[in-house]
């Protein structure tokens, strides 16, 4: 008798169940979303971009988007449309231009070049960041896909950026804090250095790869400097137009 | 109730006649002996190896079962378990109980482990009972280059190095060996030029360093402590860029920690790597001579150039000023020319250093300066004395120094003898006295005390030999005099536990132990 009770109470929960509508969607249409170029160190939602390693007389730079679908690729080159985002844009359509909004026939993503300027209309980008968001817009061959990827932030400044090694454990201790000076002294002297790449921090562990060649790579910052300083008038000077310095204890 | 039930139940078993089926017997005298019988051997790998065990028996010894047996003295992990194993040889776990180097009562065998520390177990056993008497010994297998004096000096054919495995150092040798012209036997095709230097021991197996500086007038390598090849060319050893020139002196070495000056530039190495780092310093200039180290990897330098003294720490690629110190004088301004730097002895403090300095224009005056280091910080300093030594018989003359860490012992030396100073730091007296002669024709090249460096051997205490090396135009022999002197006193005893000989003048020697 009770097995008989079991049985219909299953059977009413999966008649009720039986009942309820498919909520996903699927659709033939393709949809397409935004990302940013790793090989521009782009993080999952921006990316930014100083002119101040970029010689002087650069006065335009391209950051890419890459604009990627969904479903499957068209033997026809599609177009696809962005949008900008006011609420996280602080420049105007003068200050930069996009490229080619087209996906070509075969491809199932579209690197999208969007050439900004180093000089931008109200904002001083030596002390400032200036800022474009742009988002895909859905059109007559794309739906807007994956909501996380709907957006991608640009950023761009001439002002050096710190770099991640500096941060790591013993460099900020040992040859002092990031300031501009002190950064564009070491980018003179040694141009791009990447202390992950040298061997000098350990990516992974953010701990000196071996403290001998990161105290060897300060020492011949202080001796550079030294000498810096006995063939010039002047001193170097740091951001507080201060002496520049390099070593242990500096605040500044 | 249950007390009384229990007592009774004992009560009623213990009249019980024990019914078993066994025999008593009486055992002979069956033991080894081990009383002032030596239990230490050192060997060279494939060399034979005799040992008679003192095995007291009072029956018939040829039916006795034997086993002589090897085991790793470290208790090497496999798997699971942890064996004493003969992994050496390429040995399991499973055939590992099976190593047995003989099955005789004396043992006579050539030695083919690897070079390393064995236990040697010997067992005879009485078959009809299987009653075993057992043995252990110790076996220290070395390579072609063991444990022991490494001199090195400049022959007629150049620059070369001997290893002088002595039992003087190391108790569990019965006589003297040596590895001769080990340098150049192993580096053929790289002779050192330039005149011979220094050569500084820097071996801390748990970092796998093996090392040996070797450096001249005009060259410096790290050789191998195994085998004495050339491990690391001098361009090798650096964090940086090597410097051009190739001028490397005043070595130190403290575990992990080594320091050097090359070319007037101070540097370093911490235990991160053995590529050492110039130390540089802020705003100014510097010509480091010489150094020492204090406590945690910090160190002491003196600066030629200022005449004064500097410091770095241990984390930092610096060197600076001394700011935190007191004393008989000023660390920043000393004025004068170091002469000589070692440890030395004050009141049990570890970081003593002695300092040997000369006026800047020469006039035959000598000072000792002695100062300590802080033993916690190791950055801040003491100035214990600046004592006028002039008095000292032909401290003008001196070459050589030797200074004791155990107690106030001070040896200089010229050409023609040995001198030991008594002094009193905090009064800033000091005398001294002959104390001992070179053979006729031979004339002194260097003096040292033994520093056995943490080397845990029998018979090799810190400070209890005086080494004096010698030379003779007439021969073109080097010899080194191996004197015992007392580590409190520096009472050298009249006859040397040993003299060896070599192929030429001995400029530097220093003890080795893998």
């Amino acid at each position: 008798m009770k097995l008989w009770i079991y049985i219909l109470l299953i059977a009413c929960v999966g008649g009720l169940i039986a009942c309820e509508n498919e909520k996903n969607t699927f659709s033939d249409q393709p949809s397409i979303y935004i990302k940013g170029d790793p090989d521009q160190q782009a993080t999952a939602d921006s990316v930014l971009f100083s002119f101040k390693k970029s010689d002087k007389t650069v006065e335009t730079y391209d950051l890419n988007v890459v604009i990627y679908t969904t479903g499957v690729v068209s033997e026809y080159p599609r177009t696809f449309e962005l949008e900008v985002v006011s609420e996280g844009t602080n420049v105007t359509s003068d200050d930069y231009s996009i490229g080619k909004m087209e996906l070509p026939a075969g491809a199932y993503y579209a690197t999208v070049p969007i050439t900004v300027n180093r000089t931008v209309g109200g904002l001083d980008l030596t002390q400032e960041i200036a800022t474009l968001t742009l988002r895909v817009k859905a059109n007559e061959n794309f739906e807007v896909g994956a909501e996380e990827y709907m957006q991608f932030k640009l950023c761009w400044c001439d002002y050096l950026i710190q770099p991640a090694w500096w941060t790591l454990y013993g460099f900020t201790s040992d040859a002092g804090p990031f300031t501009q000076a002190r950064y564009q002294f070491i980018l003179d002297y040694y141009g791009d250095v990447d202390l992950f790449e040298m061997g000098i921090v350990d990516p992974i562990t953010g701990y000196a790869a071996d403290y001998n060649k990161q105290y060897a790579f300060i020492a011949e910052l202080i001796e550079l400097l030294n000498e810096y300083n006995a063939t010039h008038e002047e001193p170097y000077l740091n951001d507080n137009e201060e002496p520049l310095e390099f070593g242990s204890g500096l605040t500044y | 109730m249950t007390g009384i039930s229990l007592f009774t139940l004992l009560f009623a078993t213990s009249c019980l006649k024990d019914e078993g089926n066994y025999d008593y017997v009486e055992l002979e005298d069956f033991y080894v002996d081990t009383v002032g019988v030596r239990h230490n051997f050192t060997v060279k790998q494939f060399e034979s190896f005799e040992l008679t065990p003192k095995l007291i028996y009072e029956g018939d010894k040829s039916s006795l079962e034997y086993k002589w047996e090897l085991y790793k003295s470290e208790d090497i992990s496999i798997g699971a378990s942890s064996y004493g194993t003969g992994f050496a040889h390429n040995y399991t776990r499973d055939d590992y109980p099976d190593y047995t180097l003989a099955n005789t009562e004396d043992l006579s065998v050539v030695i083919s482990a690897v070079p390393g520390s064995y236990y040697l177990v010997f067992t005879a056993t009485e078959p009809k009972t299987g009653v075993k008497a057992m043995m252990d010994y110790q076996l220290q297998v070395e390579g072609a280059i063991g444990t022991g004096l490494v001199v090195l000096y400049q022959g007629i054919s150049g620059i070369d190095i001997d290893v002088v495995s002595s039992p003087v150092f190391n108790g569990s040798l019965t006589e003297a060996t040596f590895a001769r012209h080990a340098y150049s036997t192993t580096n053929e095709s790289r002779p050192f030029a330039g005149e011979p230097r220094e050569l500084v021991a820097a071996i801390y197996p748990a970092n796998s360093y093996y090392y040996i500086y070797l450096t001249s007038t005009e060259d410096a390598v790290r050789l191998s402590s195994i085998d004495m090849s050339v491990a690391e060319e001098f361009e090798e050893m650096f964090a940086g860029k090597a410097p051009e020139k190739k001028d490397l002196s005043h070595i130190i070495v403290n575990g992990t920690a080594h320091f050097f000056v090359n070319d007037g530039v101070a540097y370093k190495c911490n235990y991160s790597s053995a590529l050492m780092t110039p130390l540089a310093m802020r705003n100014g200039m510097y010509e480091a001579v010489a150094t020492n180290f204090t406590y945690g990897g910090n160190s002491v330098w003196y600066d030629a150039l200022n005449r004064r003294f500097l410091h770095s720490m241990m984390w930092s690629a610096e060197i600076a000023p001394i700011i935190n110190a007191s004393g008989a004088f000023d660390f920043g301004n000393v004025g004068k020319d170091l002469i000589h730097w070692s440890k030395g002895y004050y009141q049990g403090n570890e970081y003593a250093n002695y300092c040997f300095f000369k006026n800047p224009t020469e006039d035959g005056q000598r000072y000792l300066y002695v100062f300590l280091a802080d033993q916690s910080s190791g950055n801040s300093f003491t100035a214990k004395c600046a004592m006028d030594i002039s008095a000292c018989p032909e401290i003008a003359m001196a070459q050589s120094f030797a200074t004791g860490e155990r107690g106030p012992v001070v040896f200089y030396a010229t050409e023609e003898q040995v001198y030991r100073m008594t002094y009193n730091i905090d009064e800033g007296t000091s005398s001294a006295e002959s104390v001992w002669l070179p053979a006729a024709g031979e004339s002194i090249t260097r003096i040292e005390l033994f520093k056995n460096a943490g080397i845990n051997l029998e018979n090799s205490a810190l400070d209890k030999y005086l080494l004096v090396s010698t030379f003779q135009e007439a021969t073109g022999k080097g010899k080194i005099y191996i004197i015992p002197s007392d580590i409190s006193s520096g009472v050298l005893e009249s006859e040397p536990a040993a003299v060896y000989e070599f192929d030429g003048r001995i400029a530097d020697f220093d003890f080795i132990a893998q």
